[in-house]
């Protein structure tokens, strides 16, 4: 069932057995395994079915350190969450993104990968991806990867799933879970010894509130309000919610987004093959990485990358109109068509495309013409996106102005050790490398040793702020995702990432939810 | 007549010996370099994987300069390549170009590269540009 709690009265004392705060990737996947356990699962949704200014405007905050796009973009607050614009990558992190590696400073998970692999299996599905598998290299990736310290890895793409439109009936008709939408959580109140959660305060912007009561409590609202809301409980707790040591915010990270270079084939290449992000099976396709041995070298400090391969088959200006607003547009239109869905925001992204129809006239001519009479690969955009090291400094804290439910903003100071730059100048120099040890052709490197940072870009992945560790002094929660210190309130999402490797993160988001839900399951008595 | 002193003998000698070992140093250099010319000319078919002269002059400088290295060693480098400089002997410029690719090859897989003005490129193929520099 879904509610608007806008259309509530004043005050209303809502029960349940599960009360998940947040309706994004990590919420609704968690509402939706606990259904078949508990009879009434509450989702506090702090949206809309779709956006709406007002509530969008909750997001605001402030900027420090690394660029980092407005909080307000980045992140959306409506059923569904930030699935709403995700590109639909679903990597999964690699064994080696688990371990402690010793020159690297909070670096390693309390859980291995082996106890988290069944729990990617069981995600594919929320993800709308059959069981990848690891692509056949062809001649030219062969090549590539002989001698070099790459490796081809498992890189499925999910339709995207827009999980707020794709689960709605579902959600809507069960009799099990209950959505509120429009009902953001204010602050989270505490039993009298305060080791566990006793109800929720929840507040509408039109002003009705309800007061809602579980056994136990996820907090699933994403890597930067995750921190935001547990900082803003200071009724009972001066630093807030679970932050008696001062870690809940720090450790923010966000995977680091560079162009790398070009490279020039010498050879004729036609088609990347596995490499190739353009053409090829939207599943099981390939990309690129440091090898895990490379990872452990000393002195690189860990750092996985993924590197992507964009190949133009004409020097001309079909790139440059493959990116224009019509063409993408376009292309999101076609993506629900494909699924027999009309796109959201229907008719804006109709105007847009209509507004340029000679230049989508001209990009699926190019594609339809290239598919059939491929054209030799002219050049090849590389773009890298790597690992951000663990950094205390890197921090989600809060300002005093607030916002319109009384909650203070965020500020994010966004911090990258330079030896993550560094990581990123080696791997494209070793790319170049093997590119010209295979024959392949060269490369331009478009980053200078000492000045990787200035290039380097945000990829809204927001990671790390409630840091998973067994130790409380080390960590916001523990290896179950529940806040050190409460019996009941639990975590889910990237904020509990404690080394983000370089995997996208929905897909571990969504796998963590799952075992969380099956966690819950066992320690949580049916109300 | 006015007598031969010690001073103007040992002037005179000098006046004579000055411009004779300038000449002899000289024609020394002059062997050299007309013997590197020669050589170079061997080498020639391998400078054809350069279509412009002038951007590669342009190239071997900055390596030259970026790297520390004198023109005489890349020189040297290539002559030292037995494959290369047979191949380039024969003139045969295809032979050339495969011999000279596999060289490169052989470079990035050993390390020997350097990274110009953001290319990244083996040293084969640079210290061929280098020779531009002196051709």
């Amino acid at each position: 069932m879904i509610v608007d709690a806008r259309r509530l009265d004043d005050t209303v004392d809502v029960r349940g057995s599960i009360a998940i705060i947040g309706g994004g990737a990590a919420g609704i996947t968690l509402a939706l395994e606990l259904a078949g356990h508990f009879k009434d699962v509450l989702v506090l949704e702090s949206g809309a079915i779709d956006l709406e200014k007002e509530t969008q405007d909750l997001y605001g905050g402030k900027l420090l350190g690394h660029y980092q796009p407005d909080l307000r973009t980045t992140r959306l607050r409506f059923l569904g969450g930030t699935t709403n614009h995700w590109a639909g990558q679903c990597p999964k992190l690699d064994p080696i993104d688990f371990e402690r590696l010793p020159d690297r400073p909070y670096s390693g998970w309390p859980v291995r990968y082996a106890t988290l692999a069944p729990f990617y299996e069981r995600a594919y599905r929320y993800c709308e991806i059959e069981a990848p598998n690891l692509p056949d290299p062809d001649a030219v990736t062969s090549k590539l990867l002989e001698g070099s310290a790459f490796r081809l890895t498992e890189f499925p793409f999910s339709p995207p799933t827009r999980f707020g439109a794709h689960y709605r009936s579902q959600l809507s008709s069960s009799d099990r879970i209950k959505v509120y939408l429009n009902a953001t959580v204010t602050d989270i109140i505490t039993n009298d010894s305060k080791r566990a959660a006793s109800s929720l305060d929840v507040r509408t912007l039109n002003g009705r509130r309800l007061t809602v009561t579980a056994a136990a409590y996820v907090l699933c609202c994403g890597g930067i309000e995750n921190a935001r809301i547990l900082l803003n409980c200071t009724r009972e707790f001066a630093n807030g919610l679970g932050n008696q040591h001062d870690l809940v915010g720090r450790f923010f990270m966000d995977h680091l987004s560079t162009m790398a270079g070009i490279i020039v084939p010498q050879i004729e290449i036609y088609d990347l093959g596995a490499l190739d992000q353009h053409t090829g099976a939207r599943l099981d396709r390939g990309g690129l990485m440091n090898a895990a041995e490379t990872v452990q070298q000393p002195g690189r400090r860990g750092c996985s990358l993924l590197l992507y391969l964009y190949p133009v088959h004409k020097l001309d200006d079909v790139f440059v109109q493959a990116q224009s607003p019509a063409y993408q547009a376009f292309n999101r239109l076609m993506q629900y068509a494909k699924r027999g869905s009309l796109a959201p925001a229907f008719r804006e992204h109709g105007c847009t495309a209509l507004e340029e129809p000679q230049a989508i006239a001209r990009v699926l001519y190019d594609r339809l013409s290239t598919r059939f009479h491929p054209p030799p690969v002219k050049i090849i955009y590389v773009f890298m996106e790597g690992e951000q090291s663990p950094n205390p400094a890197s921090r989600v804290t809060l300002c005093d102005e607030v916002d319109a439910l009384g909650m203070r903003r965020a500020v994010l100071d966004w911090q990258i050790d330079p030896i993550d730059g560094s990581n990123l100048y080696q791997t494209a120099m070793e790319l170049a490398r093997s590119v010209g040890a295979a024959g392949l052709g060269r490369m331009f490197v478009n980053l200078e040793r000492g000045e990787e940072l200035s290039k380097v870009q945000t990829c809204w992945h927001h990671m790390g702020t409630t840091r998973m560790h067994d130790d409380p002094r080390r960590g916001v929660v523990d290896r179950h995702c529940a806040v050190h210190g409460l019996s009941n309130f639990y975590i889910a999402g990237s904020s509990v990432f404690p080394t983000c490797g370089r995997a996208n993160p929905t897909l571990t988001i969504v796998a963590l939810a799952i075992r969380l839900a099956d966690h819950l399951k066992l320690t949580v008595k049916s109300s | 007549m006015k007598e031969w002193t010690r001073r103007s003998l040992v002037l005179g000698t000098a006046a004579i010996a000055a411009p004779v070992l300038a000449l002899g140093i000289g024609k020394l250099w002059c062997q050299t370099n007309v013997a590197q010319r020669a050589q170079l000319r061997g080498l020639s078919s391998l400078m054809t994987i350069y279509p412009d002269g002038e951007v590669a002059a342009a190239l071997g400088e900055r390596y030259l300069r970026q790297a520390g290295l004198t023109a005489l060693g890349a020189f040297e480098r290539l002559q030292a390549n037995e494959r290369l400089r047979s191949a380039a002997e024969t003139g045969c410029l295809i032979k050339t170009m495969l011999v000279a690719q596999q060289a490169c090859r052989d470079d990035f897989r050993s390390g020997r590269f350097h990274c110009i003005d953001h290319w990244v490129l083996a040293q084969t193929e640079l210290d061929v540009a280098a020779l531009f520099t002196i051709a």
